[in-house]
């Protein structure tokens, strides 16, 4: 049966890899992007996602080479994402070498080009993330790298970006992001039941039980990033936790 | 002397994974823009993501069918469908109306819905299991229940136990990949398989 997918999140500010922490990229990590898919690789992770957060043309540029750099070595599948506006920008990362594109602000702002990259490229390789805070008494969804925020609510976006075409949705919660508390369960919850799609949980894993958590509130794949890159051997242990847990992951990997 | 792989570049898709791939295993790999780029290599890798009836298409304008037939059934040359690749190699698929196939392979493409999936989500996405049927070289040193990497919401059914290589169960079992004298698809992505996928691959290669 299919199983659950480990997937390592690797956020990119100017070329270096970053912490995030509620959306904040203050904190470098002493190691460059080829080191860190190197790692994940080594360590058989089942995906990862590659976002870049430099706002700069420049940056985006810069992210294109890294990209292209990078999937000569990586043999898992890799999401990449970060300021994708535009068509010929998305097919440039595919070329690049990604197999996925990640959409965030233009599901609201353009969302006539979500649709047609998911006809170009196949709906499997459009991944919606959400970002969404949460407010006293309910949820609301956030764009440009959580500085505007949009009236609806995670499930209300994700249906939304379904009917786009997306193939995958992956959620954030901006407040959980770097807390180190475990996914907003109850968010992510509502938005599996939400839509046909698998969903990609993100943002305050700390504990590897986290990832379970995850996993029981519907979750098709459970992401993290931050904790990923402290400990050797990070994914393995996450994998063989999750295993001796019952959750069905993929053998290759486990410690 | 690396083998020669020719990778038949028609537009369906990005093919770098692939070429990534197969450099990783040692063979030298040709990129076929043109039909007429095949006869560079001693196989043929036809890739493929998208949409079925755009693929064939594809295949049609570009002259590609021709020269495919040319390689592999004149000269004798090994074929590997990859993904939507494999799916081109049976009859056709229920995808966007029935939409014919080359027919290499005495096999049909499904949605999984049709095939009676329920309650899963679609595209089955993610690692699944291999479910070995035989002793093949292209199985050859990969264990029995590994796990490889699949994207897809069509899956193929092959008329003849035969031709079948590997079976997986997404609540349904479909063929994972098939192997028909020198014709062989794979519906996961091996280049993407880590080394699972490696190792096939190269066994595609040095076969």
């Amino acid at each position: 049966m299919l199983k659950t997918r480990l997937v390592a999140v690797i956020i990119l500010r100017d070329g270096q890899v970053v912490q995030s922490v509620q959306f904040k990229h203050t904190n470098v990590i002493h190691y460059d992007a080829f080191h860190a898919i190197e790692a994940f690789n080594r360590w058989s992770v089942d995906e990862i996602v590659f976002l870049n957060v430099s706002r700069s043309d420049e940056g985006k540029k810069q992210f294109l080479d890294i990209v292209n750099k990078v999937s000569e070595t990586c043999f898992v599948p890799m999401a990449v994402g970060g300021w994708v506006t535009e068509e010929r920008y998305a097919r440039d990362l595919l070329n690049c070498g990604a197999d996925k594109i990640v959409v965030n602000s233009i599901v609201h702002t353009d969302p006539s080009l979500v649709s047609r990259l998911a006809d170009k490229f196949g709906t499997q390789c459009i991944v919606s993330s959400i970002d969404f805070e949460k407010t006293e008494h309910s949820a609301h969804v956030c764009i440009d790298r959580g500085r505007q925020r949009i009236t609806q609510h995670p499930e209300e976006w994700a249906r939304y970006a379904e009917s786009l075409g997306v193939g995958e949705i992956m959620l954030n919660c901006i407040q959980n992001d770097g807390n180190r508390k475990g996914y907003a369960l109850e968010e992510l919850r509502a938005v599996c039941e939400a839509v046909s799609i698998p969903v990609i949980a993100f943002g305050g894993v700390l504990r590897w039980k986290h990832l379970v958590e995850g996993v029981k509130a519907g979750a098709s794949a459970v992401a993290a990033a931050n904790i990923f890159h402290y400990t050797e051997h990070s994914t393995k242990h996450a994998k063989r936790f999750m295993a001796d847990r019952g959750v069905l992951v993929r053998k290759e990997g486990i410690i | 002397m690396a083998v020669k792989v020719a990778v038949a570049d028609y537009g369906c898709g990005n093919i770098k994974s692939v070429v990534n791939a197969l450099n990783v295993v040692g063979a030298e790999v040709h990129i076929a823009k043109d039909a007429s780029e095949l006869a560079l290599g001693d196989k043929i890798i036809l890739p493929g993501v998208g949409a079925f009836r755009e693929a064939m298409e594809h295949l049609h304008t570009r002259d590609f069918i021709g020269s495919l037939k040319d390689e592999v059934f004149d000269k004798g040359k090994d074929i590997l469908g990859i993904c939507l690749g494999m799916q081109l190699l049976c009859r056709g698929s229920d995808e966007g109306g029935d939409i014919p196939g080359l027919a290499w392979v005495d096999a049909d493409v499904k949605h999984f819905n049709s095939l009676g999936l329920q309650g899963l989500k679609v595209p089955h996405m993610g690692w699944n299991e291999l479910m070995i049927q035989r002793s093949h070289t292209l199985v050859g040193g990969i264990d029995q229940c590994s796990d490889v990497y699949f994207v897809h919401s069509h899956a193929v059914q092959c008329d003849h136990l035969d031709d079948v290589l590997t079976y997986t169960d997404y609540g349904v079992k479909f063929v994972s990949s098939f192997a028909k004298d020198n014709i062989f698809g794979m519906q996961f992505h091996p280049e993407k398989s880590h080394k699972v996928g490696l190792h096939i691959l190269k066994n595609f290669v040095e076969a």
